[in-house]
């Protein structure tokens, strides 16, 4: 019952949890043309240790020694994710990058203008969707 | 003995597992709004870092990126600049990565049609 | 307490004592414009807000930032600006700190060219 609870506890609270980490304008030139907006969006998965370590820990609340064994796993695991951290973790650091390329892809002519970037997270449990997104106009 | 094999295997498996984990913090992306038609454009980067044990003491590794990608295009202009500023976790010890990249715009270059 | 093990809490302990007393700095932000070709005026601003325990009352330290940037550089154009937006713990005290370098470009003055004359038939020419 008390797992139940946990996890329910955790899908609601988790649910769909946006969270803006960053955004970025610039200037917007609407005299050389008509502009068409387009957006660009990358994003890789994040692993929450902590969330895991709850779920186990509402899983194996009847035993000491199992919570004992969650505890001191999470603890070494958070041994090994020093450092300072927007969102949760992922497993790779390049799923943001040539961002500006997959930009000219869009708008070929490299006319350009009213650049947003914006970086944020979308929480789930255990899990999270770490996105960046890029908008703007094409020049035409 | 079990314990112990136990927490061992938990440690072997989290330095294997989580010891690559990273965090993109931000991608701060500028500098399209001048571009000619046409104009010949020459992909540059670079990447710096910075070893943190604990604690660090500064953040110059930003200020050598952007000095390093200004030197990749001495006789032009850099259009499209990207900054990507992420952290590589680790066991006592994370790394702080500063990707920027760009395009060299030399503005005498032929354009294309 | 063996010297292997007082040893090597001493040597954290400077680790650490190092750490707080040089400042736990943490790159918050950056920013990026396109980057000039004429680099040969670089211009530098800094501000910095102390607070204790980080308890900031307000977030208007860097409005003169522009300002300043523009005193540098009267005549020009600020263009290939990086800034960058950095926070320091020193134990209890927070100093946050924006940064921002760019380059002052002044557009070369028109090249000014001598006005056409009239030319006047001079006296006693055919």
């Amino acid at each position: 019952m008390k797992f139940r609870t946990a996890a329910s506890m955790l899908v609601l609270l988790g649910t769909g949890c946006a969270h803006m980490h960053h955004v970025q304008f610039s200037e917007i030139d609407s005299s050389r043309g008509r502009l068409e907006p387009f957006e660009i969006q990358v994003n890789d998965t994040g692993v929450s240790v902590h969330d895991g370590a709850a779920l186990a820990r509402a899983a194996a609340s009847t035993s000491a020694n199992a919570t004992r064994a969650v505890n001191t796993g999470e603890a070494i695991v958070a041994l090994t994710q020093m450092g300072p951290t927007t969102g949760e973790p992922t497993f790779s650091d390049d799923w943001a990058d040539q961002m500006l390329a997959k930009v000219l892809e869009r708008c070929p002519s490299g006319q350009v203008t009213g650049l947003v970037a914006r970086r944020e997270t979308m929480k789930y449990p255990v899990i999270s969707g770490e996105i960046v997104t890029i908008k703007g106009y094409c020049v035409l | 003995m079990k314990p112990h094999a136990a927490l061992a295997a938990i440690a072997a498996f989290a330095l294997l597992a989580f010891g690559c984990t990273h965090s993109v913090h931000q991608s701060a992306v500028a500098g399209l709004e001048d571009v000619p038609r046409g104009a010949q454009l020459r992909y540059i980067e670079s990447e710096t870092k910075q070893s943190v044990f604990l604690a660090s003491g500064s953040t110059e590794f930003a200020d050598r990126a952007m000095a390093d990608l200004t030197a990749r295009c001495p006789d032009g202009r850099i259009v499209g600049v990207e900054a990507r500023h992420s952290t590589s976790l680790g066991f006592l010890v994370h790394t702080n990565r500063m990707k920027m990249s760009g395009y060299c715009l030399v503005e005498n270059a032929e354009a294309v049609p | 307490m063996s010297f292997g093990r007082s040893g090597l809490l001493l040597v954290l302990a400077s680790i650490f004592l190092s750490s707080f007393l040089g400042g736990c700095t943490s790159l918050q932000s950056v920013g990026v414009t396109s980057i000039p070709k004429e680099r040969g005026r670089p211009i530098e601003v800094t501000e910095n807000n102390v607070a204790f325990l980080g308890i900031h009352f307000d977030n208007d330290f860097a409005d003169d930032v522009p300002e300043e940037l523009r005193r540098k550089c009267p005549n020009g154009k600020v263009s290939g600006v990086f800034s960058k937006y950095e926070s320091t713990w020193y134990v209890l005290v927070q100093n946050r700190s924006v940064t921002v370098k760019g380059y002052c470009v002044v557009p070369e003055p028109p090249v000014a060219t001598a006005p056409a004359v009239a030319m006047t038939p001079a006296e006693g020419s055919p």
